[in-house]
């Protein structure tokens, strides 16, 4: 496999979520994302039919990792038809394909989408909520595309680098993973993002709140927020409950 | 209207083309903002969606409202009637735009489940040999999924202008108020639902 085609492959990757059905997921977006490689390495079309089909079973994982699969998947799949010693057989090809799916896609979640984002997002909103009267167009778009670059730069490295990782190391890339200390990471940035929403609140506070009336209803509002959304009550429910309370009291004064 | 229908799918198009984030409600928010001709509010509303419901993530079958909907719906409801926004519309157009926007998922929903269907039409022509059935699948379900998004805004978008309009002329002084002083308190229940999303441990096993 060129170096070319493997830039393929991430090119494709970014297709993995675009036929996402519930009964096999991201079956189609894999094989979508391999098929060029496939046709390289077995240029016989009956002789791929067989493989084809394998990749058409369930397959799911956290779209930013899918590099990772694809650069492995490929690899073992020429190492079987180089090596016809090799033991590596349809059905292992398979079984290493769906177990490293699992775990990975596990990592993701907590991180990208548990973490990641989040923190992301509060680093543009922490400016914006509180010095939006300053702001103007200028920031904007400077907020807009800093966080769209901050946040795609692991998105992209991630898939980019993956495809090569996975391609030179197969298996053994859970080594590397393993290595990374994932769960620091994440411990670390959620703490930051905590931090963040502290620091956010009481600078809202002071700056934003002029009135003592008006303080007093934020701590309340606060304080309600959170004991409320401890007991599960969802945000959308909050949302509408803010409302509502806020316009009985308005009602109260009249 | 037909711009703005047609930028909303293309943002839409995120969700199944490289998860880029273009689809988070302050994006969106500000794009739509940009169109109409009102970055600032564009960007004020989806902030305060932004964090809001900052602890909505994409997994497990749960039905969350899309929060790119629920921005670029109120922000084109706000800024649609022109001259100055109104804090109450803002307020009032969020409302509105919520339920929408958990609509928008349940067609989601139904538009992955057609798309199992489609699947096992493809597998009849792979079986019989057609492999670029695999490629002519993809580019149908961004097709299928881009053709949902922009239809859903061209119904809805017209729409929640007519029902805003008419909820202006009915709703009492009081209720205006309160949804005016309401706004400045978003931001705080949001800090609250930040505070408990970060402080919680949630996928760290020490």
């Amino acid at each position: 496999m060129k170096a070319l085609d493997l830039v393929k492959i991430f090119f494709r990757s970014f297709f993995i979520q675009a036929a996402w059905n519930y009964e096999r997921m991201q079956n189609i977006g894999f094989l979508y994302g391999i098929m060029p490689a496939l046709k390289k390495i077995y240029p016989d079309k009956n002789q791929r039919f067989e493989v084809v089909k394998s990749h058409l079973e369930f397959f799911n994982t956290h779209p930013y990792m899918i590099g990772i699969l694809m650069g492995m998947t490929v690899s073992l799949e020429e190492k079987t038809v180089k090596d016809e010693k090799a033991s590596t057989s349809r059905n292992m090809i398979q079984v290493s394909k769906t177990n490293m799916a699992g775990p990975l896609a596990a990592i993701g979640d907590a991180f990208f989408w548990a973490v990641w984002r989040p923190f992301c997002a509060l680093l543009v909103v922490f400016p914006v909520v509180i010095f939006f009267k300053g702001i103007n167009n200028f920031v904007i778009w400077w907020l807009f595309f800093g966080f769209l670059i901050f946040y795609n730069s692991l998105n992209i490295y991630l898939r980019y680098y993956g495809v090569f990782m996975g391609y030179r190391l197969r298996e053994r890339i859970i080594k590397n993973i393993s290595r990374w200390n994932i769960q620091r990471i994440i411990s670390t940035v959620r703490i930051a993002g905590f931090i963040t929403v502290c620091i956010a609140a009481i600078l809202y506070f002071i700056i934003d709140l002029s009135s003592m009336r008006e303080k007093a209803l934020a701590v309340l509002v606060f304080c309600a927020g959170t004991y409320l959304y401890r007991k599960g009550v969802s945000s959308t429910k909050l949302f509408y409950g803010l409302l509502f309370t806020v316009i009985l009291v308005c009602l109260a004064r009249i | 209207m037909f711009l703005i229908a047609f930028i909303s799918m293309f943002l839409a198009l995120d969700n199944a083309i490289g998860n880029f984030m273009i689809s988070r409600p302050f994006i969106s928010g500000i794009i739509t903002g940009y169109f109409m001709g009102d970055i600032k509010t564009g960007l004020l509303i989806g902030t305060f969606i932004e964090i809001v419901w900052i602890d909505v993530f994409p997994i497990g079958t749960y039905v969350a409202p899309e929060l790119m909907v629920s921005a670029i719906l109120s922000v084109y409801w706000s800024l649609a009637p022109g001259g100055s926004v109104q804090f109450h519309t803002v307020a009032l157009a969020i409302g509105l735009a919520v339920p929408l926007s958990i609509f928008f998922r349940i067609a989601d929903v139904w538009n992955r489940q057609f798309n199992s269907k489609l699947l096992a039409i493809m597998e009849k022509r792979v079986d019989k040999g057609k492999e670029n059935a695999v490629s002519i699948y993809v580019y149908i379900s961004l097709l299928i999924f881009a053709a949902k998004a922009f239809l859903f805004f061209i119904v809805f978008l017209p729409l929640g202008n007519v029902i805003l309009d008419w909820a202006e002329s009915i709703i009492p002084l009081f209720v205006k108020q309160g949804l005016d002083a309401s706004l400045k308190f978003i931001p705080v229940l949001g800090f609250a639902v930040a505070f408990n999303f970060f402080r919680k441990k949630k996928y760290e096993s020490t």
